[in-house]
């Protein structure tokens, strides 16, 4: 299983912070941060645009990055500190 | 205030290491003069604070108030990049910063943000802090929502897409 982490707009439109999903996709094979979004748009189609960065244990990783079990998926909407 | 990493390390020369850097998140509201408190040393002949405040509007609409939300595991670490950003960019003027952000609700007139720099001179001093809040703009996963005046309507505020730490 990875947790999965959502803010402020994504938490929004998903209902919730957190949530936990396996780790590999229907066909048995791990999946990408990209793949998990877009099983989790399925779930919650209000997130249907896609973020423009993610990060996996807190670091930012690309959407082709492999996802093992444990890990903490973060989808991060365009940032607006300051 | 929550300040965090508020140590200095002797080095070789029995001086204080420059590159500590102090960086914080807080729910509650900030002090600036406690912020410019942990850059200042003998040899600073400035010390620049910046401070980012809720204004009451936004676009002419008015509010009352911005809500914060910080992703802390990775923001903290992400502002701990700014502060040891300025020691290395800015290390021929001996420059320090410190950087502390808040979460929750900011009211109109306080301070979201509050940047020091202290360096030899002003000039170092007044480019690290324009740097800081520049970049923190785009590396720090912060969000900010609108509560708009009259029956607590909100909205996040269309930011940029984050990169990596500067």
């Amino acid at each position: 299983m990875v947790s999965v982490r959502l803010f402020a707009a994504y938490r929004d439109a998903a209902g919730r912070a957190e949530l936990t999903r396996s780790a590999v996709g229907p066909d048995g094979r791990p999946l990408t941060v990209g793949a998990l979004w877009a099983e989790l748009v399925g779930d919650h189609p209000a997130l249907s645009k896609l973020p423009p960065a993610a990060a996996v244990n807190a670091v930012l990783a690309r959407f082709e990055h492999v996802l093992a079990p444990g890990d903490e998926v973060a989808y991060l909407p365009p940032v607006s500190g300051g | 205030m929550a300040a965090d990493a508020n140590v200095n390390v002797e080095d070789d020369a029995g001086g204080v290491d420059m590159k500590v850097a102090r960086a914080a998140l807080t729910d509650a509201d900030i002090d600036p003069r406690a912020v410019e408190a942990l850059v200042a040393r003998p040899g600073a002949g400035a010390i620049v604070t910046f401070l980012g405040v809720t204004r009451d509007n936004t676009d002419g609409r008015p509010i009352d108030w911005l809500e914060y939300e910080a992703f802390d595991e990775m923001a903290l670490p992400a502002l701990q990049a700014l502060v040891d950003g300025v020691a290395e960019r800015w290390a021929g003027a001996g420059a320090q910063a410190a950087v502390v952000h808040r979460t929750g609700r900011v009211d109109i007139g306080r301070a979201s943000v509050v940047i020091a720099v202290s360096a030899a001179h002003r000039a170092e001093a007044f480019e690290a802090c324009r740097w800081v809040i520049d970049t923190l703009k785009t590396t720090v996963p912060i969000w900010k929502k609108d509560v708009w005046a009259g029956g607590g309507a909100s909205a996040w505020v269309a930011g940029q897409a984050m990169e990596g730490a500067g």
